[in-house]
């Protein structure tokens, strides 16, 4: 028994003192760690020009993370985005993953609490505030210069990211039905509403498919129409100036009673909340819906899908105005922004790759197969299917912004979801009870 | 001779229980008290800083009413799971050996359980679905009107249920029967020659018998209630609007969409004292009866 505790004793004392021996030996690791990192910094910004080639040489892996799912295909099979950079690069290997685009902010969130980021990974334009000081400044990068979008999506002065691509908001509509029925191209929203109303009366097909059951599919109208009727793309912004931006009169207000009028239509079929975005999809493929609100990125996705979108499709911009003199505004919204982490073990490997990726011909490739209009200067992409909706238009571009730190911090108190209200008008809630307990809710997170 | 023999038994048992305690303390216990601390801080997930709020997560998790409305959702899983108990003891009774096949019985009403979860959901969401969905296809065959099975705030906790029963009635069942098996055989024969009806073998038999896999079973309702996400995160994400968010999917959103990772954790360290109370409220109302 005393040689029980004996030994249990021994052990316990070896086990304390090897877990405290661990933890100062880590302590002591990570200041050195530190010093050496700041040192090694210093070291390659003043010999950046004058690196050893054998130190180039070195075999680096750089993990290379996004949502974008045909843009995936892209790095991965069309254009395997590895073998090109190592034709320039050969000790660098790129491993490219793809999250899927519900899941990825989640995933990326859970991975920078784990310390787990890759090197290279893309930030939502709504996300960019959340990543401000966990990625590396690319002020320095010859992209960042000759990118149009980067340096105005600076924080604090410093660019976290240069997007990948920016896209244009649409309304595809199937020619053939259009054709059937003989309608116009809507130019007002009463018009829009109309069209929409007049093909629901013919009781073939559903007139505007949207797959509510996934909430974000109402982001076209719900997310995006306050900044179209305000005609600003900062309008979040304004909203966060406010005590009670959800009053009669304004944007947000106006914007809301026309999407209302639109959802209590009826023109979404019998229970749109009922089914998600890949039936949406389906049903448009298959015909049985007319129109569908979405991104420039729909076009190569309905491609992917087995359809031939040159043929079938047509587009229009959504028009939110209330008569045909005004300029039709449409939303551009700036995407994809690339970066490295701090954490990241490669950071000049990774800044050197994103520098690539934007200068070097394989940029053009990857915006004109993956549909996206070019943030470079100089560069734009071959995607003349998109022309046909900016033809004989006046037209005024918003460009979206997510919002500063003062309309976040609000819309996290309050759980600000536009989305989540885009479903709960299609459930037919009662649109002025909403915007009183939004002014509620809003003023009282704003006093705060 | 002995005692070197002894000298290793104990080394043994020494090493053997110190990787589990080791284990237990960096992946249990620490996570746990971490969890503690984050609960009393304002902590977004992302920033280097954390700032002490005291309690302030705490009075937030209990004024924000969708915490209620969602706590609400969770009971109605509660209450229906709980509906059912008897009815899956019932079942397991008669699978003891009255049904034939019963081998086969068993084996299919254990089948939703090792499904994995998320599928299930996508199962279940194209069964409901408004568009070519299996269930309102066959309500038109009859004649009848669709039902918005999951897009009303009136109807989707209850299809949601339905598809929770679907998938753990068969665990309940297989533990219910397993409690059954273990009373004596000899018991119920007695029963029988006496001339007890089923019914009465089942009444004052069977359930007090197997009153612990009863208080297991009730516990697992109580954890599984509580802690629902899986199918109503894929198959409604919680709408329409918040009509279906359950607390744990309202805990990630708080987490991961509106970066609240110290509300959230707060939200964790109540949900773990709430399933500690009814449980515990349960075995005492079990306790007392026996």
């Amino acid at each position: 028994m005393k040689l029980f505790k004996r030994v249990s004793v021994l052990l316990c004392v070896t086990l304390i003192i090897g877990i405290l021996g661990v933890g100062c030996q880590k302590k002591e690791d990570k200041k050195e760690k530190e010093v050496s990192q700041e040192v090694s910094k210093e070291a390659s910004e003043e010999s950046k020009e004058n690196k050893d080639a054998s130190e180039d040489k070195k075999p680096v892996t750089l993990t290379f993370v996004s949502w974008n799912e045909v843009g995936y295909e892209y790095l991965t099979e069309i254009n395997n985005v590895s073998e090109a950079y190592k034709k320039e690069y050969p000790n660098v290997t790129i491993k490219v993953e793809q999250i899927q685009p519900t899941e990825y902010d989640n995933t990326m969130k859970i991975r920078n609490s784990a310390n787990q980021l890759p090197d290279v990974f893309l930030v939502r334009a709504s996300n960019l505030l959340t990543y401000k000081d966990i990625m590396v400044p690319l002020n320095d990068l010859e992209a960042t210069k000759n990118n149009n979008i980067a340096t105005d999506c600076a924080l604090d002065g410093n660019v976290i990211g240069i997007p990948q691509g920016s896209f244009n908001e649409f309304v595809y509509y199937r020619k053939d039905i259009f054709e059937k029925y003989d309608l116009d191209i809507p130019r007002t929203w009463d018009e829009f509403v109309d069209t929409a109303k007049t093909i629901k009366e013919k009781g073939e097909y559903i007139p505007l498919l949207l797959g509510g059951k996934d909430s974000w599919t109402t982001y076209p109208f719900n997310e995006y129409m306050p900044l179209l009727e305000a005609n600003d793309g900062k309008y979040l912004n304004v909203m966060a100036s406010k005590d009670e931006p959800f009053t009669e009169g304004e944007p947000f207000y106006t914007a809301y009673t026309k999407i209302k009028n639109l959802y209590d239509s009826e023109v979404c079929g019998d229970d749109p909340l009922g089914y998600g975005w890949d039936q949406q999809k389906a049903m448009f493929l298959a015909g049985q819906g007319a129109m569908l609100a979405a991104g420039q990125w729909f076009a190569q996705e309905y491609d992917t899908m087995g359809g031939k979108k040159e043929e079938e499709l047509g587009i229009f911009i959504l028009p939110v105005n209330d008569s045909k003199e005004q300029p039709l505004n449409v939303i551009t919204t700036a995407e994809g922004f690339m970066g490295t982490p701090k954490t990241s073990k490669h950071i000049e490997e990774s800044k050197e790759f994103i520098n690539w990726f934007f200068m070097s011909d394989y940029y053009k490739e990857y915006i004109d197969y993956t549909q996206q209009l070019s943030t470079m200067k100089g560069v734009s992409a071959d995607i003349p299917f998109f022309n046909e909706a900016f033809e004989d238009i006046d037209l005024e571009y918003v460009v979206y912004d997510a919002g500063n730190e003062e309309y976040k911090r609000i819309a996290d108190t309050i759980s600000f979801d536009m989305k989540g209200m885009g479903q709960e008008m299609l459930s037919g809630k009662d649109l002025e009870k909403m915007m009183g307990d939004m002014n509620k809710k809003w003023k009282a997170a704003r006093n705060k | 001779m002995f005692d070197n023999r002894n000298r290793q038994k104990n080394i043994i048992i020494v090493s053997f229980l110190i990787i589990p305690t080791i284990l237990l303390a960096l992946f249990v216990i620490y996570p746990l008290f971490k969890l503690f601390y984050l609960s009393f801080t304002d902590w977004d997930g992302m920033s280097k800083t954390i700032g002490f709020v005291g309690t302030n997560n705490y009075i937030d998790v209990f004024k924000d009413n969708d915490v209620w409305v969602s706590l609400r959702n969770n009971g109605i899983y509660f209450v229906i799971h709980l509906m059912f108990i008897p009815i899956e003891m019932f079942i397991a009774f008669l699978l003891d050996d009255k049904v034939r096949f019963s081998k086969t019985f068993k084996g299919i009403v254990f089948l939703p359980y090792i499904i994995n979860g998320v599928a299930v959901a996508y199962m279940f969401s194209f069964l409901y679905s408004s568009q070519g969905g299996v269930l309102n296809e066959i309500l038109a065959l009859f004649g009848a009107n669709p039902v918005k099975w999951i897009s009303s705030e009136e109807t989707v906790n209850f299809s949601l249920s339905a598809v929770s029963i679907w998938r753990f009635c068969g665990i309940h069942i297989i533990l219910f029967l397993a409690g059954i098996q273990s009373i004596s055989k000899e018991m119920l024969e007695a029963a029988r020659v006496d001339g007890a009806s089923s019914f009465k073998v089942f009444s004052k038999i069977v359930i007090p018998n197997i009153r612990t896999v009863i208080e297991i079973i009730l516990f697992l309702n109580v954890r599984g209630a509580l802690m629902i996400f899986d199918i109503p995160f894929v198959m409604t994400s919680g709408g329409p609007g918040t009509s279906s968010t359950t607390f744990t999917l309202y805990t990630i959103q708080q987490a991961f969409k509106y970066s609240h990772f110290g509300k959230a954790s707060a939200m964790a360290v109540v949900l773990l004292v709430m399933i500690v109370i009814l449980s515990t409220i349960q075995k005492k109302i079990i306790s007392e009866k026996r």
